[in-house]
């Protein structure tokens, strides 16, 4: 046996070259596996980029900063993982023989240097060392480049194709002449009505936060990320437009919610309004010397409660002959409550409890706050027991009369509460009555800030329709670019024009015509556009402030002679060009039965005319050319009361701007007193 | 040994093909195959139809090699001892009558057992000792066979009439099964030049025993680095069914895989064929390129790979590209 010695093997000039090809050979896997996390981080773009499209990308994911973002998240992790598996020089050598055929020769070199250090037979020791000199004389003519040649992988060439294809799905549609001149001018619309929208809606956040409005906090939260998504110029306007109506609905739910179902219905009565009905109430008590009801305990409060409302809506009913509730009816002389009269309490009880009287002056002014502290202090009075049978009484009065006032308002959990505690204080329970008022007190606070956040949120609504409306406004503009370059068309239902331009610039975005026309286009259903000239000045009986009559001659403000038909798309229906109007702006035919409920009330200044631009709501088409000379046929009281209805709904369904909806009360009131 | 006993070993490796050339047209695998066996101790089964002059290339390369020569034509009345030799009565000089032993063909340096699937089982258990062990024994007595030893078989795998085919043992113990395949155009038209004219070509003994016998050495001496012996021993476990790196056609067709005698052959035939090629190293290369000699006799199909005439060579076929794949993908 000998040993064979390590000089004899010279396998450091054999890694020496095979260092080279390992450098090369790592940068090859960099290459590689870099240009794969990249692609799948362009992969992803693509496919997010398809997906806004589509509108089906959350509005938190920002597309200019997901996009690379995913690129270098995909080209960091590739780097990593690259590097964190290193290439040996054994591998180096195989990687090598394999692409050059060199059999295996470096690798057993490679191998054999570890028999340099042990006893092995002479013959062997012979081979392995001819084997050393046939692996090393290879070594010395390998060529690193030749090994691990820079060659672009399928990968590489992948990632360029498809970095290519994001550009220009991401640019192209940026490029003059690739989008129509229109819907470049119509997403720059959108995407300065978004940039706006976010400044009112941060306003509105931040309010909403310093009066702990969680409420219209959360709305305006919603508002500011549509207008983040609308500035980053991403939405087209019908894209826009659906949302503006999703969250314009999430709105009115919540607010809804907040204030109650009755009270949306009924429209609400204020705090105030509430405020000065007690006042009325504590007033007639102190000129009659008696209480309104019931002192006596006979009259039930409940039953009375339940029969009539206490305050109607126009603040009336009080006043009206004949009522059979007492409550209602406590400053009727002769009246039902004089029944309930009891003499011997006159004098007895103190007229009104102090705490009342300040609750009354915070509540005319609109402010829960004095009149939850007021009860608070009732109620310490109350549970310390220092009260007097007569002022105890009073407390009840005053409780009674309370939960009337505030009937009809939000405030129904105070309402339940104060009648609790005053059938308490009735039945001599203190600790009741005072532990009701607290809870009354406590659910004033509550139920009131419900209110201020319903409140917040209707601003926030309006807001929006205000942002809405000069977008629409604005885009309008632009169809008429499109309309007049031909490059419009759509089943957009006939519009037309009309005077109902604002002055203010303000109206155009809230009326019901307009949102109607935008839902219709948020539903993809295109709309009409037009110009039209008028000079209307509200001349017609039939106009009130803040309605558009429909009338040839000036009887109305919509002045005839501006309306020009520029919608190229026919009405889905025939039914909607049913109804006519005419004349003097109340009376209208119809050829269509159903087709007063589809009026659409167009809104406007009387006097506003001037040069403007607006569109009509797709299901009236008003009577072209003269209307003058043309009676109805038909009475007009048949369709009053449809008509109302319609608007009620219109109302209830928030589609008129709650600015409006008193006016619109008026007019159909107007309508009936006739 | 020294650097010259490794390029004799090539000189003549050279010089034995040459002279087998004079004779033998074309085959030059077949040649290259038979030397192999014979350089690295093992013995060879040809297989061809008769006339493609697998008697003629034996005949030559007993005739190039300076060694002892017998042929043995196997028969199915042929008996062992008549390989083997006998045990027979003799009368000594003193008169005394003793058994003497007669050696039979197989005690010779090249044996020619020209086809032996026509004997016997009986009879070709006669060669299992003499191929293993390079010995006979004899009433008792074992008679060592003069080295080197090598077996030349050949047999005919059309006649199967009154033939009997190789025990696994028996055919376990060849080194390489070389199937002699039909001569092309150019071979054949050399063949009718050569054999049909006057001129009978001569060849020259090139080659004594002490030199095979150093050559054998110079073979066995070959290195070979861990990962091509491992890639060896995956063919083999290859070849065995439902072993981790069976194929699927394994898996399907075959009943039996490769003994370790087969990857011995493999790594012994690839030593040879890497000094041949003037490397000092096995490759890859050499192992799959002496596999299907190396193993096409040791894997037994089962019933369903005979019935659907799955050939051996094709089982193996697809070993070696699955696992060339696999090395390339590593590697990759």
């Amino acid at each position: 046996m000998a040993t064979l010695q390590q000089p004899q093997i010279q396998s450091g000039a054999i890694s020496s070259t095979l260092r080279q090809v390992k450098g090369r050979l790592r940068r090859e896997r960099w290459i590689r596996q870099a240009s794969l996390g990249a692609l799948i981080g362009v992969g992803l773009s693509l496919a997010i980029v398809a997906l806004d499209k589509f509108d089906l990308v959350p509005d938190w994911l920002m597309l200019e900063w997901f996009i690379p973002f995913a690129i270098l998240i995909g080209l960091g992790v590739a780097t990593i993982t690259a590097f964190a598996q290193p290439i040996s020089t054994m591998e180096a050598a195989r990687m090598a023989e394999m692409r050059l055929g060199l059999k295996e020769r470096f690798s057993s070199a490679l191998e054999f240097e570890r028999f340099g250090r042990q006893e092995i037979d002479p013959d062997q020791a012979t081979l392995l060392h001819l084997q050393q000199q046939d692996a090393l004389a290879h070594a010395r003519s390998l060529k690193p480049s030749d090994a691990a040649p820079f060659r672009l992988p399928w990968q590489a060439k992948a990632l360029i194709a498809a970095t290519l294809v994001l550009i220009a799905v991401i640019l192209l549609p940026r490029f003059p002449g690739v989008t129509p001149p229109g819907l470049t001018a119509e997403r720059g619309v959108v995407q300065a009505e978004g940039k706006k929208l976010e400044k009112r809606a941060r306003l509105i956040e931040k309010q909403a936060e310093m009066q702990h409005l969680e409420g219209t906090r959360h709305v305006a939260q919603q508002m500011r990320k549509l207008g983040a998504v609308m500035s980053r110029g991403h939405l087209d306007k019908q894209r826009a437009l659906k949302r503006y109506s999703k969250l314009t609905q999430e709105m009115a739910d919540l607010q809804r919610k907040l204030q109650g179902s009755q009270a949306a219905a009924n429209g609400g009565k204020s705090l105030s309004d509430a405020g000065k009905q007690l006042e009325q109430a504590l007033a007639s008590q102190n000129a009659s010397g008696q209480s309104p009801q019931g002192q006596s305990g006979k009259a039930d409060p409940k039953s009375a409660g339940d029969k009539g409302k206490a305050g109607s809506k126009d603040g009336k009913s009080g006043n009206k002959p004949g009522e059979k509730d007492g409550q209602k009816n406590f400053n009727v002389p002769g009246g039902q409550n004089s029944q309930s009269s009891d003499p011997g309490s006159l004098g007895a009880h103190g007229p009104q409890t102090p705490e009342m009287k300040k609750a009354v002056e915070g509540m005319k002014k609109g402010d829960s706050k004095s009149l939850s502290d007021q009860l608070r202090e009732l109620a310490k009075r109350t549970e310390t027991g220092k009260m007097t049978p007569q002022e105890q009484q009073a407390a009840a009065d005053d409780m009674q009369k309370l939960a009337n006032a505030l009937e009809g308002t939000p405030l129904k959990e105070t309402q339940k509460h104060a009648q609790a505690a005053e059938e308490a204080l009735r039945q001599g329970d203190k600790q009741k009555a005072a532990s009701e008022m607290k809870q009354a007190a406590d659910a004033a606070d509550k139920e009131m800030k419900q209110q201020q956040d319903a409140k917040g949120m209707k601003s926030a609504q309006n807001a929006l329709r205000k942002s809405q409306g000069e977008m629409a406004r604005s885009s309008s503009a632009s169809d008429v670019d499109n309309a007049q370059s031909g490059g419009e068309s759509g089943e957009g239902s006939e519009s037309e024009s009309d005077s109902s331009g604002d002055p203010n610039g303000q109206m155009g975005g809230n009326s019901a015509a307009q949102q109607s026309a935008m839902d219709r286009l948020s539903q993809g259903k295109g709309y009409g556009k037009g110009k039209g000239q008028g000079q209307g000045q509200g001349q017609g009986q039939g106009s009130e402030p803040g309605y558009e009559g429909n009338g040839g001659g000036g009887g109305a403000n919509k002045a005839g002679n501006g309306k020009s038909q520029a919608g190229k798309g026919q009405t889905p229906s025939g039914k909607q060009k049913a109804a006519k109007f005419e004349g003097e702006g109340r009376k209208f035919k119809s050829l269509d039965p159903n087709a007063a409920r589809k009026a659409r009330i167009y809104l406007g200044k009387p006097g506003a005319g001037k040069e403007g631009i607006g569109r009509l709501g797709p299901l009236v088409k008003a009577a072209p050319g003269s209307t003058t000379n043309v009676q109805s046929k038909v009475p007009y009281y048949d369709y009053v009361a449809p008509a109302k209805q319609s608007a009620e709904k219109a109302m209830d369904n928030e589609d008129i701007p709650p600015a409006y909806k008193g006016s619109v009360r008026k007019y159909f009131d107007s309508l009936q007193g006739q | 040994m020294d650097e010259s006993a490794v390029i004799q070993f090539k000189n003549n490796f050279a010089r034995v093909r040459a002279e087998v050339g004079k004779v033998i047209v074309g085959h030059q695998d077949i040649v290259d195959g038979v030397l192999i066996c014979l350089l690295s101790g093992g013995h060879a089964l040809l297989e061809g139809v008769p006339g493609l002059g697998k008697t003629l290339l034996v005949r030559t390369l007993s005739q190039v090699l300076d060694l002892s020569f017998n042929r043995v034509q196997f028969t199915p009345d042929l008996m062992p001892a008549d390989i083997t030799g006998t045990n027979i009565l003799m009368e000594n000089a003193e008169g005394r009558k003793i058994f003497q032993f007669q050696r039979g063909p197989v005690f010779a340096q090249i044996v020619l057992a020209d086809e032996i699937n026509r004997a016997t089982p009986k009879t070709q258990s006669a060669m299992l000792e003499a191929m293993q062990e390079h010995a006979v024994t004899v009433a008792g007595i074992q008679h060592q066979l003069e080295e080197p030893f090598f077996v030349l078989a050949t047999q005919n795998p059309i006649e199967m009439e009154g033939t009997y085919p190789l025990p696994e043992a028996q055919m376990d113990r060849f080194l390489f099964k070389l199937i002699v395949p039909s001569p092309t155009l150019a071979e054949l038209s050399a063949i009718l030049d050569r054999t049909t004219g006057t001129e009978t070509p001569t060849v020259e003994k090139v080659l004594t025993g002490p030199e095979v016998m150093l050559m054998r050495q110079v073979a066995r001496e070959v290195p070979v680095a861990s990962h091509v012996r491992e890639y060896a021993v995956r063919i083999i476990l290859a070849t065995h069914p439902r072993s981790e790196t069976a194929p699927d056609i394994t898996n399907q067709f075959v009943r039996f895989g490769a003994s370790p005698r087969g990857a011995q052959a493999l790594i012994k035939a690839a030593k040879i064929r890497a000094l041949l090629d003037g490397r000092y190293n096995v490759a890859f290369d050499d192992i799959s390129a002496v596999a299907p000699a190396a193993l096409r006799h040791r894997i037994i199909l089962n019933f369903e790979g005979e019935a659907e005439g799955i050939g051996t060579d094709a089982v193996i076929r697809e070993i070696l590209n699955k696992l060339t794949a696999q090395i390339a993908r590593v590697q990759a």
